[in-house]
């Protein structure tokens, strides 16, 4: 608040004293505007000036040369017919010409226009020089020639008389007549209306005389000013910089204004009408015309109020008539905003002085405690609008971050994989092995890292789907197992036999929660044993979930950050432990998104428990069973740890099993008849011919990794064999095998000891119908596909799209299908549904197993819709893809050939490629194929075959503004050329995909300018590749 | 002949340089100098207009350029390249190899943020330690 009244107080001050200093400024710009409107006006005149000499001048010329054509000195007669030879033609052609005369001392009056014959003479009309002079041009009818009148008519161009009744016509009486001879030279008249037309004009008269000094006559020009007012009007409007604009004759009477043009129009030029209204002593013209009594001097006179700049221009009476000219601006329109500026800033400096008072002395006033408090609000504020700003941004950009990581990441892994399935030294191996722990382990932070973007940005979903809650936390506990038994540790799986097993909820998400914390319990315990427990929430349909451990422990004060995002327990618990500190902040959401909530209880020291309740809805009210009655069936365990023991009876009693007896271990059996003994692989005194001793099946119970370690003769004495963690299904299913109800399984198949294969030619494998069929557009999978199934001993035929491998497919040849879920033209669901709909219900089923980058909730359900038989996850597991292949493609198996020993490796050459590595890189592709192969030769050509569609593609898209289209086909391209090995290539689609992501459809174009050249330069590179010797 | 700069580990091996220069002779003599050095990977273009273009494509590490050229002059492409909005290019180090060493034309590209500043003719001691300046280290 302090801050506030302080950034008042100063904006205030800085109010005053701005407005303070444009009021400085303004008058500086006053006189510069007034200034500059003074050399307007000025050069304005001038115009004004040309424009009105331009009026008079074919009056004046006509004039002059009425006057130098020598009427005096040449006949009478002469003098007349020249006089009217040269008027008609100028009257005809002005307008402004209103007419030319002639008077004579005698009376006699000849008027060029309208010809008025004068009947004053004393002399008979016979005699006069006009009718001597008409007399030759017309007949003329008339004895009398008062009023006889002549018209002209153009058309025919002839005189036509007629005689009026109007008043005799004497030009001895008419003013032009005698100023002229008062003046003894030029003259021009007052202005007045014209007799025959009504019209505001002005005449130039001047006297002739002849050789004896006699006058002869006075010749005048009649010149009207009707256009005076247009000529003002136009110019005016040409020059924007005068909004006053008119003329007066030497009598200070208007006899232009540009008000007339629009005045005429509607008052049928009533000239004398309109003049009359500006004649008014008071009227704005003629008190202009009083005060500016200087010719050219730009002055400012007061008229009502308003000032005006003004210029009176005076007229040279040897090029016009006298008149003066005004041109003027008022002095508003000169400073316009200027003023208005003025006004408002001295408004501020007011508002500003007076806010300033009252501002400051209500901060005064404020008590400090007051300041202090809203000043820690609004922080408070601030940092919470920027943290929640922050974390969206966060969010943002990882959710990008780390699905752009995960395409690379796929690349890594599955080559450390095929890495590792080479022939390779020790050294090699144990390389090989940590790229591909260091890459499942940069994937899963990886993961948690998108899951925990996804959740802060919005944008994770919750299921509700019906599952198996034994096959999601028996399916966790297997999956937690090799760690944990890596350690030494065991996990108990303890789901409560009464619960119902199947629930409506999100099957993935509960995995995911119960894998991070078992994770976790992992990673802080170094002995002991970690609990899963599930059991029922009173009264409701929740499930509370237990993670238990042995673990370190947590202080109260450490449970307390537990689920903060990004920290742990102990700073120093990152050295120690790795991991990105996200995995409870995860699990806390995703238990709050589903409706439930999570914590922990610990003990330091002793271990802590991890929990957490969801409700999970139970659909029908049956617990798990057997399929068979075990109920008759005696069972013995040997060698459990107590807390398996526990269990194990549990379990076998929700089974049905009534009579179970236990034994610590092998000699403290008494009763030595059972039905089914499970032995523990820890049974301190286990030898198979104690073991032997015993009547009924055997079936050894252990972790996985010593399982294989078991004794051959105890393995070989063996029903079944269980492995710990301990689940009811494989339980019960022991016992029924006990009981001679189901029969024994079946060996599993150890993929990983039969991955040094070669495989059949792809003829033979088609003979014998077990050709893979590949459908995947991703051309590195395809790649990583070909050679694993390679080096399975498995031939295939990839396809770029469902539709290529619907075409393809051939149902003698093919004996399975992997597909990719999404896949141009046609997806990996409408490949298999169009294949099943080819099939009958008795005929060969062809076997379809899906490939897909995400493993999402609802796959599997997607995945048997569209009438697939499984799915792999990638990146692809080369042990799951082998079990699919013996479960899928058994006669695949035979015709699995050994593969030859590779040669010794040979010692890496220097890089002795003749171009440049960044236009192709030849380690790329010579790490999955061993060399640049003539396969792996075939896959670069056809590959930048179809860089040419992609780059054209990628140039169209961005030419039609179709960023979308663009990016795709950029992402494409990036990914292909990438994997190809043309890094050039690549590195310029990945940047047009960035600025496309980015929003930069001008930098992308400027980048997709270079596509061609670069591909251009692939290309030429492309024989040298090909001549390349495998290496 | 043993050169002076055949140590065992070749810091400029994979550096990738890209040098502007329209003077074709010159052009050979500074990618000589470049090699003596010790790059192997030198892009050279003989002005600005095809430099841009090939510094979209090639991606440079370090920038060799003439001032005077056409089309495009050395100058116009220095502050093209440092209006790119693209953090990895646009921060690229240039460094001026000209005749020219008029004040503002200095003045003018170090307002460019120009890393170094050479007058030819060029020698090789000048050049290595210039582009060792302008290298990142």
């Amino acid at each position: 608040m302090r801050r506030i009244l302080v950034i008042c107080l100063v904006g205030l001050a800085l109010l005053s004293v701005g407005g303070a200093a444009s009021y400085w400024t303004y008058s500086t710009e006053r006189a510069e505007r007034i200034g500059e409107a003074t050399k307007d006006l000025r050069e304005s005149t001038t115009v004004f000036v040309q424009a009105m000499d331009a009026i008079f001048e074919p009056g004046l010329a006509l004039h002059d040369s009425i006057l130098n054509s020598g009427l005096q000195h040449v006949d009478l007669s002469e003098r007349l017919d020249v006089f009217f030879a040269l008027s008609t033609g100028p009257i005809q052609r002005y307008e402004q010409i209103n007419g030319a005369f002639v008077g004579f001392p005698n009376g006699e009056f000849l008027h060029v226009q309208d010809l008025a014959i004068h009947a004053e003479t004393t002399e008979p009309f016979e005699n006069t020089r006009v009718k001597r002079l008409l007399g030759r041009i017309i007949d003329l009818p008339y004895e009398d020639p008062v009023g006889l009148w002549l018209s002209f008519d153009s058309t025919e161009r002839r005189w036509f008389p007629h005689q009026q009744d109007a008043d005799p016509y004497d030009p001895r009486t008419r003013p032009w007549y005698i100023e002229a001879l008062e003046a003894g030279g030029p003259v021009w008249t007052d202005t007045y209306i014209f007799a025959s037309s009504g019209k505001l004009g002005v005449t130039y008269a001047t006297p002739i005389y002849d050789e004896t000094d006699d006058l002869w006559g006075v010749i005048g020009v009649d010149l009207s000013l009707e256009s005076l007012s247009h000529t003002l009007e136009q110019t005016s409007s040409a020059l924007v910089n005068a909004d006053l604009v008119f003329a007066t004759d030497l009598g200070d009477k208007i006899v232009g204004h540009p008000d007339f043009i629009e005045f005429a129009d509607q008052f049928d030029a009533d000239t004398t009408a309109f003049l009359e209204r500006y004649q008014h002593p008071d009227s704005l013209e003629r008190v202009l015309a009083r005060d500016l009594v200087r010719h050219d001097e730009v002055e400012i006179v007061q008229v009502d109020k308003t000032s005006y700049l003004a210029v009176r221009k005076d007229l040279d009476p040897r090029r016009a008539m006298p008149l003066h000219i005004y041109l003027g601006r008022s002095l508003d329109s000169i400073l316009g905003d200027a003023v208005a500026l003025m006004y408002r800033n001295m408004a501020l400096v007011f508002f500003g002085i007076v806010g300033f008072g009252v501002v400051a002395s209500y901060a005064v006033k404020l008590r400090v405690e007051v300041v202090a408090r809203e000043r820690a609000e609004a922080e408070l504020i601030d940092a919470r609008d920027m943290a929640e700003a922050a974390t969206q941004a966060k969010s943002t950009f990882l959710a990008t971050m780390s699905h752009e990581i995960r395409t690379p990441m796929n690349g890594v892994m599955s080559m450390a994989e095929l890495l590792g399935l080479t022939r390779l030294d020790g050294e090699q191996r144990r390389m090989a092995g940590i790229i591909t722990d260091s890459a499942t382990a940069l994937l899963t932070i990886i993961n948690d890292i998108l899951d925990f973007s996804k959740i802060e940005a919005g944008k994770l979903e919750i299921e509700q789907v019906e599952f198996s809650l034994m096959d999601v936390v028996n399916g966790s506990a297997e999956l937690l197992a090799p760690r944990a038994e890596s350690k030494g540790l065991d996990i108990l799986v303890d789901i409560d036999p009464a619960l119902v097993d199947r629930r409506l909820g999100d099957p993935t998400r509960l995995r995911q929660i119960l894998l991070n914390l078992g994770g976790n319990a992992v990673k802080f315990t170094e002995s002991g044993a970690i609990g899963l427990k599930v059991t029922a929430l009173p009264d409701t349909d929740g499930l509370r979930f237990e993670v238990s451990d042995t673990g370190i422990g947590l202080t109260p004060e450490q449970r307390g950050k537990l689920f903060q995002a990004f920290v742990q327990a102990d700073t120093s618990t990152s050295r120690k432990f790795g991991g990105t500190g996200l995995g409870l902040s995860i699990c806390q959401r995703l238990t709050e998104l589903m409706g439930g909530r999570i914590g922990a209880d610990s003990v330091i020291g002793e271990g802590s428990v991890f929990w957490f309740e969801l409700p999970l809805r139970a659909v029908g009210d049956d617990a798990p069973a057997p399929g068979e009655d075990l109920s008759p069936a005696s069972v013995g365990l040997i060698g459990f740890p107590e807390g398996l023991a526990l269990l194990a009876e549990r379990y076998l009693r929700a089974g049905g099993v009534t009579q179970i007896t236990s034994a610590p271990d092998l000699a403290s059996v008494t009763d030595r008849h059972a039905d089914l003994w499970i032995v523990a692989c820890s049974t301190p005194d286990l030898d198979h011919t104690e073991l032997e001793t015993l009547e009924g099946a055997i079936a050894p119970i252990g972790r996985r990794a010593e399982l294989p370690n078991l004794a051959p003769e105890i393995k070989r004495t063996a029903s079944v064999v269980l492995s710990l963690p301990l689940a009811r299904p494989p339980l019960w299913r022991a016992v029924a095998i006990a009981l001679g109800l189901v029969p024994a399984d079946e060996t599993e198949i150890e993929m990983r000891e039969d991955m040094a294969f070669a495989p059949p030619e792809v003829e033979q494998a088609r003979a014998a119908g077990a050709l893979v069929l590949v459908a995947e557009d991703n051309e590195t999978n395809q790649v990583v596909i070909r050679q694993m199934l390679s080096k399975m001993g498995f031939a295939c035929e990839v396809a770029a799209n469902g539709r290529i491998a619907l075409e393809q497919f051939d149902r003698s040849a093919h004996g399975l299908l992997l597909t990719d879920f999404n896949m141009p033209e046609m997806d990996g669901f409408e490949l298999a549904r169009r294949i099943r709909a080819t099939e009958s219900a008795d005929g060969p089923r062809l076997p379809i197993v899906a490939l897909t980058a995400d493993a999402i909730a609802g796959t599997e359900d997607a995945c048997l819709a569209a009438g697939m038989d499984a799915y792999l996850t990638k990146p692809i597991n080369s042990r799951k893809l082998g079990q699919a292949l013996a479960k899928y493609l058994p006669v695949g198996l035979d015709l699995r050939r050994p593969a030859e020993p590779a040669s010794e490796p040979e010692p890496p050459a220097a890089a002795a490629y003749d171009w440049d590595p960044d236009i192709f890189d030849p380690d790329t592709l010579g790490a999955a194929f061993g060399g640049l192969d003539q396969e792996a030769k075939d896959l670069i050509t056809s590959a930048s075959e179809a860089w040419v569609e992609k780059v054209a593609a990628i140039n169209a898209a961005l030419a039609s503004g179709d960023s979308k289209a663009a990016r795709e086909v950029a992402h494409a391209l990036k990914g292909a050329a990438l994997s190809v090995g043309a890094n050039r290539l690549g590195g310029i689609a990945s940047d047009i995909q960035d600025f496309l992501d980015g929003g930069d459809l001008d930098m992308a174009k400027i980048m997709a300018e270079v596509l061609e050249p670069t591909l251009t330069e692939f290309q030429a590179t492309l024989p040298k590749i090909m001549q390349v010797e495998r290496r | 002949m043993a050169t002076v700069f055949t140590a065992t580990e070749n810091r400029y091996e994979n550096i990738r340089v890209l040098v502007l220069e329209d003077e074709v002779h010159i052009r050979q003599i500074i990618c000589r100098l470049l090699r003596q050095i010790g790059f192997r990977l030198i892009d050279e273009v003989g002005n600005g207009v095809d430099g841009f273009r090939e510094l979209l494509r090639v991606k440079p590490q370090l920038i060799l350029c003439d001032i005077h050229m056409e089309p495009m002059d050395g100058m116009t492409f220095l502050g093209k390249l440092r209006g790119l909005n693209h953090p990895q290019l646009s921060s690229i180090p240039v460094i001026f190899l000209t005749a020219d060493t008029n004040r503002d034309m200095v003045v003018n590209a170090k307002n460019l943020r120009v890393d170094g500043y050479l007058a030819k003719p060029v020698s090789m001691k000048a050049l290595k330690e210039r582009i060792d300046a302008a290298l990142p280290h």
